[in-house]
């Protein structure tokens, strides 16, 4: 599944190979990538590299296949054609924080359980859990702030800890890269700021990958931008313009500060579109099972 | 009541050691139907399990054998659903179908037709040295396997694609989950009956999880409870001459209304100890996106 096309790629398709200027190859990469759920591809021939140093934040409508992107480079899904290229050196550790919806707070664990499954890794049947991984839960419940709630069962939880529980338990198995996907969404305006603190200050040793739709709050954080709407535009300045969402959007829009929601200006060559739908205008039926 | 005489009964011995075997599938399976939500899913197969049982009445053969048979091909081809159609719709197709294909076999069956209630509500007086052994062998293997892969199976059953992330062979361990649960089910039908076996995989880990908060314990205390109900209402059969299953199911259900009185009772006695509420205001969780 890590194996390269086998075609190569012609020298005319949008890399971000051609934006980077980062010798070093990318950590992981797709390369014309298409995937979809039923017929209709909800990706398409996308390219994307991810470097260490990079904070990307992937943007873009509801159903434009954000979350399938993710989850095409964490290797959940396989794609129609394409290929997606990992290279980690430690044995392929990827730490993933799932959309906060999918957590089942009735689940007998408590928040120590949660954070020790994420150093699965490799062992042997039997085996309990080695010292070292039991040190990297205690880590990253420390780094976390989540010490003093531990023993606590997960229902007891407010949103914000439970989403640094989950982070935790990505950190536990000691990524080499991180992805977030809606990380601000059901959690309290006041925890959103340390939050993206804290994704900062784990920028500083490991590229973090944040699937937003929202890109405020990390505007100060965010260093390349990949618009996703069936296509991916790569944006290495990390700054958002008009022309941008115009160009995933597919519509002329108005950049207030926050980059979405946006107010439409003009409607777009379809004319049979009502221009307050244009959020679906990726492919609302292929992608909406997974809320991607 | 005397013990001494309920033990001289053979066949309350063999049901008196299938019922502690059962606890040990109570306790493991049924807290993993629950907590994966495959509790209509398992009710389906006991239903859908009837039309093999019928089949091979019908043939001669050894009834569990076809009810097995059916049981796991259902199990798996709900496991591939590809969700063309909602997955409780299938369920309760097969439910049906089973249940109908089955009457209608043993309708045919010539000679002696076997008393549909003891299928459908469990006979204890069914059960020989030789399900006692199948039932042991069975509870063995699936709490040898937790034991194993206790980390793997807690980590899918909570949260799959993490668990795919991190190189777990989730769908290896989410047939396996299905698979025991059908083989579960089927065992069960010989105690408590294709109606009732339901009751005894969901029952006691729900008072578990009532009352304890991680899942090592609940699996624990729901083996407990398990034997508790099981052994329990074989006593009370016995000693009231109760019909073995429903004397189970009711034992089992009175707990529910106790474990929810000292979990309210626990949770009030936690509120006045610590003085500002342990729960820090959490907003209602919302599916996103």
């Amino acid at each position: 599944m890590s194996e390269p096309a086998s075609r190569p790629t012609a020298a005319t398709h949008r890399t971000s190979a051609v934006h980077s200027p980062a010798a070093a190859p990318p950590l992981v990469e797709a390369r014309r990538v298409t995937f979809g759920y039923a017929r209709e591809p909800v990706l398409e021939n996308v390219d994307l590299a991810i470097r260490r140093g990079d904070f990307l934040a992937i943007l873009g409508p509801n159903g434009g296949g954000k979350t399938t992107l993710v989850r095409l480079l964490l290797g959940l899904l396989q794609p129609w054609s394409g290929a997606v290229v990992r290279r980690l050196e430690r044995g392929g550790a990827f730490g993933y924080v799932p959309q906060f919806a999918t957590f089942d707070r009735t689940f007998p664990l408590r928040v120590r359980d949660v954070v020790e499954m994420g150093c699965l890794g490799r062992r042997r049947p039997f085996a309990r859990l080695s010292a070292a991984g039991r040190a990297a839960a205690r880590r990253a419940l420390h780094r976390m702030g989540l010490e003093a709630v531990a023993e606590r069962h997960v229902d007891d939880l407010s949103g914000g800890q439970i989403q640094r529980t989950l982070i935790a338990r990505a950190l536990a198995g000691e990524p080499e890269i991180l992805f977030l996907d809606e990380p601000l969404a059901s959690v309290d305006a006041e925890f959103r700021g340390s939050l993206v603190a804290t994704l900062e200050e784990l920028h500083r040793e490991i590229p973090v990958v944040v699937v937003t739709h929202d890109l405020t709050p990390f505007a100060t954080a965010v260093r390349q931008i990949a618009c996703v709407n069936r296509c991916l535009h790569y944006h290495p300045e990390g700054k958002l313009t008009a022309d941008m969402l115009e160009e995933v959007y597919g519509c002329p829009v108005e950049l207030i500060t926050h980059g979405v929601p946006h107010r439409v200006l003009a409607t777009h060559g379809d004319a049979a579109h009502d221009p307050h739908q244009h959020h679906h205008h990726g492919d609302p039926l292929a992608g909406g099972s997974d809320g991607a | 009541m005397h013990l001494g005489d309920f033990l001289a009964y053979d066949f309350l011995r063999h049901a008196l050691l299938a019922g502690l075997a059962a606890s040990v599938l109570c306790g493991v399976v049924g807290t993993l139907m629950v907590v994966k939500r495959l509790v209509f899913f398992g009710a389906g197969l006991s239903h859908a399990a009837f039309g093999g049982l019928g089949l091979c009445h019908f043939l001669g053969l050894d009834p569990t054998l076809g009810a097995a048979a059916v049981a796991v091909l259902a199990a798996l081809a709900l496991g591939g659903d590809d969700r063309r159609r909602p997955r409780d719709a299938t369920i309760g197709i097969l439910w049906a179908v089973g249940m109908a294909a089955g009457i209608v076999f043993i309708h045919f069956t010539p000679g002696y037709a076997p008393d549909l209630l003891s299928y459908l509500f469990g006979n204890v007086l069914a059960v020989g040295g030789r399900e006692v052994v199948l039932v042991w062998v069975l509870a063995g293997a699936v709490a040898l396997a937790l034991a194993a892969f206790y980390r793997e199976t807690v980590a899918v059953a909570f949260d799959e694609e993490f668990a795919a992330v991190q190189g777990v062979p989730t769908g290896a361990v989410t047939t396996a989950i299905l698979l025991v649960t059908a083989l579960s089910v089927v065992f069960l039908i010989q105690l408590v009956g294709i109606v009732l076996v339901i009751a005894l995989l969901t029952v006691p880990p729900v008072v578990a999880l009532t009352l304890f908060r991680d899942f090592k314990s609940v699996v624990l205390a729901a083996t407990l409870f398990g034997a508790v109900m099981t052994t329990g209402g074989l006593l009370l059969s016995y000693a009231y001459d109760l019909p073995s299953g429903p004397a189970m199911v009711l034992l089992g259900a009175a707990f529910l209304p106790v474990a929810t009185l000292i979990r309210r009772w626990r949770q009030r006695r936690g509120a006045s100890t610590q003085a500002p509420s342990p729960r820090a205001p959490a907003p209602p969780v919302r599916p996103v996106g």
